[in-house]
């Protein structure tokens, strides 16, 4: 942090009126960081020119986030969008017109009254996955919930929350491809734990690989299973 | 630090950034609300991202996310609260959503069995810096760079004098009702008890953690 110089005559100029608190924050970089005059061209095209207009698809190269310039989070996100429209419950038009798959997120033995969805949308730089919850506590004082993906890769956070208000959705943002991370799992984790799973699950949830067809005129048993209804695990 | 003035009446102008019902044209997704929200509040958020993120091009990233992902829920914004405190919980957790995922063992190879580990970063800091910066803002423009020079960079008054090519009284002036100004749209953050009603602070809501 840089000090303020007194004025040479003595006569103060104002300094004096700031807590010091306020003065180290006139002094960080981030206060006076400027906003990178390209970022309002990106939104406006991710998002068209409202929240009802049909989205563009692609951004310029020049620009673009750092996710999206990766050729592997790009195959990634190609890779889960077809996944999305091939083999899932439901997909249906999002309010910006994006291929949305919904999934079922069903409560565990913790939280057996709790369940609801997880809409899942690939976008350039990720995936976005907004839950919509209902019957699930609020999480204690000194506690929150954490939604995290998973699968034979490991298990990645994509987000916290409390559910201290209303149903309403959360708005949750994972960076890896859900082909390799296909369960969504919810966690009850206690404030000052440290960032590993508690592994107290509260909520689970399965994006389902794609519907192969042969497979499900040969064993219709399986067809049945995989094609219809809510995808999700129970525990 | 002296309290100068009313609190409440310098944080109603700081906050009536929120006029000219952009709050409502944001929520009804009128053409140009995402703009004029952008306008209004990019900096405040750039400034949140930089203090979490400490990368300008991370913070770039989230930026655009948080605006992204505020105009897509726009629609559940309640246009009779204020945007300020709703638009600051998205940046706040949008940015730690983007270090989240750029410290992920995912991006470095290695085997993810075990999420990376996340710096903690304080709620009231950045809520500060996004307070301060929404108070930069509103200051008039030769007010606002006599704060940058001296407080940012560190120059005396007489510096500040011969770089702007100004009287040494009138950086002074400046000085002083810039000064006066920030204390009175900031005297809330030296004391949060202050205001009970909690309307100036957002508050440890969803995904504020």
């Amino acid at each position: 942090m840089a000090e303020v110089n007194e004025p040479e005559d003595g006569v103060d100029g104002g300094g004096s009126l700031l807590s010091p608190g306020v003065a180290a924050g006139l002094a960080s970089d981030a206060v006076w960081a400027e906003v990178d005059e390209g970022i309002l061209d990106r939104i406006l095209i991710e998002v068209g020119e409202g929240p009802d207009a049909e989205p563009i698809g692609t951004l310029a190269e020049v620009g673009r986030p750092r996710w999206s310039r990766n050729p592997m989070l790009v195959a990634a996100a190609v890779a889960l969008f077809v996944v999305a429209t091939v083999g899932v419950i439901a997909g249906i038009r999002g309010r910006n017109g994006g291929e949305v798959t919904t999934v079922a997120m069903i409560g565990t033995e913790l939280a057996p009254g709790a369940g609801g969805t997880a809409r899942v949308r690939p976008t350039g730089s990720g995936v976005e996955i907004t839950l919509n919850i209902e019957g699930l506590a609020p999480a204690p004082e000194g506690f929150y919930y954490q939604a995290w993906v998973k699968g034979p890769s490991g298990l990645v956070t994509i987000g916290t929350f409390h559910a201290r208000r209303d149903a309403h959705d959360i708005d949750l943002w994972s960076g890896v491809d859900l082909a390799n991370y296909p369960t969504i799992t919810v966690t009850l984790q206690r404030e000052g734990d440290g960032a590993e799973s508690s592994g107290q699950v509260v909520l689970k949830g399965e994006v389902r690989p794609p519907v192969d067809t042969d497979a499900r005129e040969g064993a219709p048993g399986r067809g049945a299973a995989t094609g219809a209804g809510p995808s999700a695990v129970g525990t | 630090m002296s309290r100068v003035g009313s609190g409440r009446r310098a944080r109603r102008r700081l906050h009536g950034i929120d006029s000219e019902n952009l709050g409502e044209r944001f929520a009804a997704g009128e053409p140009g609300a995402l703009e004029a929200v952008f306008r209004a509040y990019g900096g405040p958020v750039n400034t949140v991202a930089m203090s979490i993120l400490r990368d300008r091009e991370l913070a770039a990233e989230a930026v655009q996310q948080t605006f992204v992902k505020a105009w897509r829920a726009a629609g559940s914004f309640d246009p009779r609260r204020e945007l300020a405190p709703w638009l600051y919980s998205i940046a706040r957790r949008t940015s730690l959503d983007v270090m989240r995922f750029e410290g992920s063992p995912t991006r470095s190879g290695h085997e993810p069995e075990v999420e990376g580990s996340v710096r903690e970063v304080g709620f009231e800091p950045t809520w500060e810096a996004w307070e301060i910066r929404r108070a930069l803002e509103s200051l008039p423009a030769e007010e606002r760079e006599v704060i940058r020079l001296t407080h940012f960079l560190g120059h005396s008054h007489r510096e500040v004098a011969e770089l702007t090519g100004v009287a040494v009284g009138t950086v002074k002036s400046r000085s002083h009702r810039a000064h006066r100004r920030l204390a009175e749209m900031l005297a809330h953050l030296e004391d949060p008890g202050r205001d009970s009603t909690g309307a100036n602070s957002p508050g440890r809501s969803e995904g504020s953690k």
